[in-house]
């Protein structure tokens, strides 16, 4: 049970399916932010204006587990294992989106790419990553994975990163029949023109990918969850293979997510087996790492915006009473203990992304 | 070992006043159950005689008294449980013939393993509940009254979903030995037509009808008991077996379509019963063991491949004495122990799970005090639990818990067709081993659960017309209020699994009230409403002043027929459920029901077989239209919803059952 809520609650370790691209939109001046109340039985959307950081809260329900991504304009929620659809908003249209369409039954869609005339959704309970037409929202077609499926017959569909009208894909391959154990773990490229799977490339286990603006490359997560054995690294998208630059080893703690604003700043999150939480600026040139403040807070789910990192914050493992909220650094100033905490949310954010 | 005692009926009193007391002598014929005029303690008796149609079960018909609620995870056959004026589930203790199926509070019994045909009369003790059931629950007790009538019957039905109920009693007795058994077979598909919105509440083109996969059920259970008569003693042995054997459908977005439960149960119970002059009482040893194997290999009900096997055991002693001293005074008491263990197994699990055990003893000493020819009785009571939690292994909370907990109650009965009843109490109930420990499928439990306490109080009033009419009528009605510290509350989380979890304060306050109409030996009808307002009193802006999960402010129920001589019934039914929430933060409601059913039953004469058709929910009703965003009063727009208890699990559409009965032997209002 635990293992398959990591794999479709985004607040706990190495599961982000959140696209942390960062520092791609100086103009956004509001984040829109799901929020969930503690036992995961109810979800509303809220908004927080980035200049005063002022919270509009309870404005519409959402569903209890759920992702929420802008692209391409639209603000997309994304109902996860239990709820299994999308909805599409205009952003700041909250009343009703302007579309809704289910992912299939247990089908526990992660992500949204818009990509070469298509909105591709990837699902992390299926074997197909969809194709949406977004002007009709009918389905396109879908882009088989099944070839690359592991011993439970599902690839385990992460995150997708589009660069050049090709998405690339980590595929997580862990074995839902036999404790979730990993089998491997891939990355696969997707031509958004055509909708097919062009060529795949084998990664540590459980990889996640993450954007890094400007940068032709992109950044991979890899690790299994409770264990120190995983790294960030690049990813050569020519060659598809990883560069590591940072261990847990090394670090001593479980890297848990990462958003880089650009190429030399980022900010990456770590777990400790106390079940503490610490935020650090890590820049992957020089390996460097800078402690900006450790928490009891479950941290989870950030976001770059500019120079600024959002991290969201859910009750701790081990004192549920732990300050829940939004947290934003500064990854470039990075002066440790300057982190800002919102926490006036009637539940605790569980994902958030910037309009 | 279990050499004394006990007797449920009170002492013979000599009644001084034209007030009938409801004193019986322990070897008279077997009492049909207690009197509601009698007793401070709000209580329906319920038979499934022959106003009952073929198709009910003893969820539906508990759901008929007045202060219940039943809720279904489907159809016939389907998991059901009962809440009593608002308190959880599992504060409502089960008794079957005096054995609790869930000792203060361990578990929730699922009614739908119970088969109605075995029992004579259900007893519905809503608050205040008679010592004899020991240390009572903040909700009430249901008590189970199995058959002990000489004779014979069977009968067999077919209807909707292929379902097939059949079932068999039989009694025989020689001199000082009497025995009896019942059997009933119940197979079913369950694979009905529901309404499924895919989820998405502003979609309307998405909505469809589906059929459910993977609930098909076979159940067989009943009971067999000997008894022996030796002078003022009687001797019982009871078996009573249970087999259960269904797929687990899992919820409507997260359909399971290959996962098995396998249910094992028995409950063997040995009870002597003595009387004296003055004094009378019983000893009841029992055992009740339960084996759950859940096979879901693909990790359909939650993610995890599961193949566990849940053995649970449960030995316990009560032992229950009565005095008669004078016949004002009354005093009874229940001595109670159990151990209850839980081992769980799962062939597929990277770790073990511990085996765990507590031991819980229990007290509640009480005695009946009747002043001014018995016009005015108090019963006060103090009832004590003990529990030793240094089994449990990685429980959060207390290693011992206990609670000396005092509760009264008073009758006022000024004529002998009017009384007044008021109680009140204090209750705990220690969080039981599946709340804590509990991984199954889609129910998982929690370590750091604290145990549940609360105040209970009602008042209340019963008038019956006159015997000499030919119309009988009875009316009921009270008010209760239920206040709870550490409330556990079942959630459902976003994949629609449940934990449990505390709520802080709350507080439960209503009405009830009961019609029982026999008139002209042609019509019989019974009405029960049930109102209440249930309020979360965390001062989280969140949850503050919501209503609590799944307590529905408005229930309604109706049952009527017509028969003449009982060669031909016809009956009709009405239930209504209002809207209710399934989350604490009321953002997510259940559409209201209303449900119709209706039978029409033919029996030549008494000694011919009788042939039913009965209908459940005659309309079909498989949706209702909802407020789409129940957060906004303000938001005009509504959505179709499928009829429902628990999110993503529908009850069924229309259900046709045709049935068969025959008994030769006994008279028409034995029917079992």
């Amino acid at each position: 049970m635990i293992l398959y809520a990591l794999a479709c609650a985004p607040e706990l370790p190495e599961d982000s399916a959140v696209d942390t691209a960062g520092g791609d939109d100086s103009s956004v001046a509001t984040a829109v932010v799901t929020t969930t109340s503690a036992d995961y039985a109810s979800g509303v959307l809220a908004t927080v204006d980035i200049a005063t950081m002022a919270i509009t809260d309870r404005i519409v329900t959402a569903p209890s587990d759920s992702q929420v991504l802008r692209e391409d304009g639209l603000i997309y929620v994304l109902g996860r294992s239990g709820a299994d659809l999308v909805r599409v908003y205009e952003p700041g249209s909250w009343a009703e989106p302007i579309q809704e369409f289910s992912t299939g039954d247990a089908s526990n869609p992660q992500d949204v790419k818009e990509c070469g005339g298509s909105v591709y959704v990837a699902l992390y309970g299926s074997t197909e990553v969809k194709k949406y037409d977004p002007d009709t929202w009918l389905l396109r077609g879908v882009v088989d994975l099944s070839s690359l499926a592991d011993s439970d017959g599902i690839p385990e569909v992460a995150n997708m990163i589009e660069r050049d009208g090709v998405l690339y894909v980590s595929l997580q391959q862990l074995d839902q029949d036999n404790s979730w154990v990993a089998n491997g773990g891939l990355v696969a490229s997707i031509d958004c023109a055509t909708g097919t799977l062009l060529q795949s490339w084998i990664a540590a286990p459980n990889p996640t990918l993450h954007d890094v603006p400007g940068s032709p490359k992109l950044m991979v997560r890899t690790g299994l969850y409770y264990q120190n054995d995983g790294a960030l690294g690049w990813f050569d998208l020519t060659t598809g293979t990883e560069e590591p630059r940072l261990t847990e080893a090394a670090i001593g703690e479980e890297i848990t997510d990462l958003a880089m604003v650009d190429a030399t700043h980022g900010v990456i999150l770590t777990h400790a087996e106390n079940h503490d939480f610490t935020a650090w600026c890590w820049n992957p040139d020089d390996n460097a790492l800078i402690e900006l403040f450790s928490t009891p807070s479950s941290v989870h789910g950030v976001k770059a915006v500019g120079n600024d990192v959002w991290i969201v914050a859910r009750a701790g493992w081990t004192q549920f009473m732990s300050p829940t909220g939004l947290i934003v650094v500064d990854a470039v100033a990075c002066v440790p203990g300057s982190e800002r905490w919102t926490t006036d949310f009637e539940f605790p954010p569980n994902a958030l992304d910037f309009y | 070992m279990f050499f004394l005692f006990s007797a449920p009926a009170a002492f013979a009193a000599e009644p001084v006043a034209d007030v009938p007391s409801e004193t019986v002598q322990v070897e008279a014929p077997a009492p049909r159950g207690p009197d509601p005029a009698s007793t401070s303690a709000a209580v329906t008796v319920l038979r499934a005689d022959a106003s009952t149609p073929a198709s009910a079960d003893v969820a539906s018909l508990v759901e008929s008294a007045a202060g219940t609620s039943v809720q279904r995870l489907g159809g016939l056959g389907d998991f059901a449980a009962v809440s009593i004026r608002g308190a959880s589930l599992r504060h409502v203790e089960v008794f079957l013939d005096g054995v609790p199926l869930n000792p203060d509070g361990a578990g929730v019994v699922n009614l739908a393993e119970l088969p109605l045909g075995a029992f004579e009369r259900i007893e519905v003790w809503r608050g205040n509940a008679p010592v004899s059931f020991g240390a009572a629950p903040l909700g009430g007790v249901v008590n189970l009254v199995t058959w002990q009538t000489d004779g014979g019957a069977v009968s067999a039905g077919y209807g909707s979903y292929q379902t097939i109920k059949a079932d068999a009693y039989g009694a025989l007795t020689r001199g000082k030995l009497d025995g009896n058994a019942f059997a009933e077979v119940l197979s079913t598909q369950g694979d009905y037509r529901y309404f499924d919105d895919n989820a998405t509440v502003f979609n309307l083109l998405d909505d469809h009808i589906r059929i459910r996969a993977n609930n098909d059920k076979l159940q067989v259970g009943g009971f067999v008991r000997g008894r022996a008569s030796l002078g003022d003693w009687r001797l019982s042995l009871t078996d009573a077996p249970l087999y259960r054997d269904e797929g687990l459908p899992g919820s409507v977005n997260l359909p399971a379509e290959n996962a098995r439960l396998t249910t094992i149960r028995n409950l063997a119970v040995a009870r002597a019963e003595g009387h004296g002059g003055v004094w009378a009482g019983s000893a009841t040893l029992w055992h009740l063991g339960r084996r759950e194997a859940l096979v879901d290999l693909d990790g359909e009900l939650d993610g995890a491949a599961r193949e566990e096997t849940d053995l649970s055991d449960t030995v316990g002693l009560r032992v229950t004495a009565t005095a008669a001293p004078a016949a004002w005074f009354q005093p009874s008491t229940t001595l109670g122990g159990h151990r209850e263990a839980l081992d769980v197994t799962d062939t597929r699990a990277t770790e073990d799970e511990p085996a765990r055990a507590r031991l819980v003893g229990t007290a509640a000493v009480g005695t009946d005090l009747r002043f001014w020819n018995d016009r005015l009785t108090l019963s006060p009571v103090v009832q004590g639990v003990a529990i030793d939690n240094r089994q449990l292994q990685d429980a959060d909370g207390d290693v011992f818990i206990s609670s000396i907990d005092p509760r009264l109650g008073v009758l006022v009965r000024p004529t002998r067709w009017l009384s007044l009843k008021a109680n009140g109490g204090h209750y705990l109930r220690a969080p039981d081993l599946v709340e804590m420990f509990g991984n199954h499928g889609n129910l998982e439990g929690n370590p750091s659960l604290l145990p549940e306490r609360g105040w209970q109080a009602d008042c209340g009033i019963r008038g019956e017309a006159p015997r000499t009419w030919p119309v009988r009528l009875t009316v009921d009605a009270g008010a209760f209020w239920l206040a709870s510290e550490d409330r556990i509350v079942w959630v459902q989380n976003s994949q629609q699994s449940f934990t449990p979890v505390n709520f802080g304060e709350t507080r439960v306050q209503g009405v009830e009230a009961a019609l029982e109409l026999q008139a002209f030996n042609l019509v019989d009808s019974d009405t029960s409403v049930t109102w209440q307002q249930s309020r979360n009193l965390s001062t989280d802006s969140a949850y503050a002043q919501n209503e609590l999960p799944r307590t529905p402010p408005l229930t309604i129920s109706e049952a009527v027929s017509v028969h003449w001589e009982e060669r031909v019934r016809v009956g009709y039914s009405l239930s209504y459920t209002a809207a209710n929430f399934w989350d604490a933060a009321n953002l997510y409601r259940s559409a209201h029901r209303t449900l119709h059913g209706a039978f029409v039953r033919a029996q030549p004469t008494p000694k011919w077989p009788s042939l039913e058709l009965s209908v459940l929910n005659l309309t079909d009703t498989l949706t209702e239209v909802v407020p789409r965003n129940p957060a906004d009063p303000d938001d005009a727009s509504r959505a179709v919803s499928a009829i429902t208890d628990f999110a993503g699990y529908p009850l069924p559409g229309r259900t046709l059952l045709l049935t068969v009965r025959w008994q030769p032997s006994l008279p028409k209002e034995d029917r079992p």
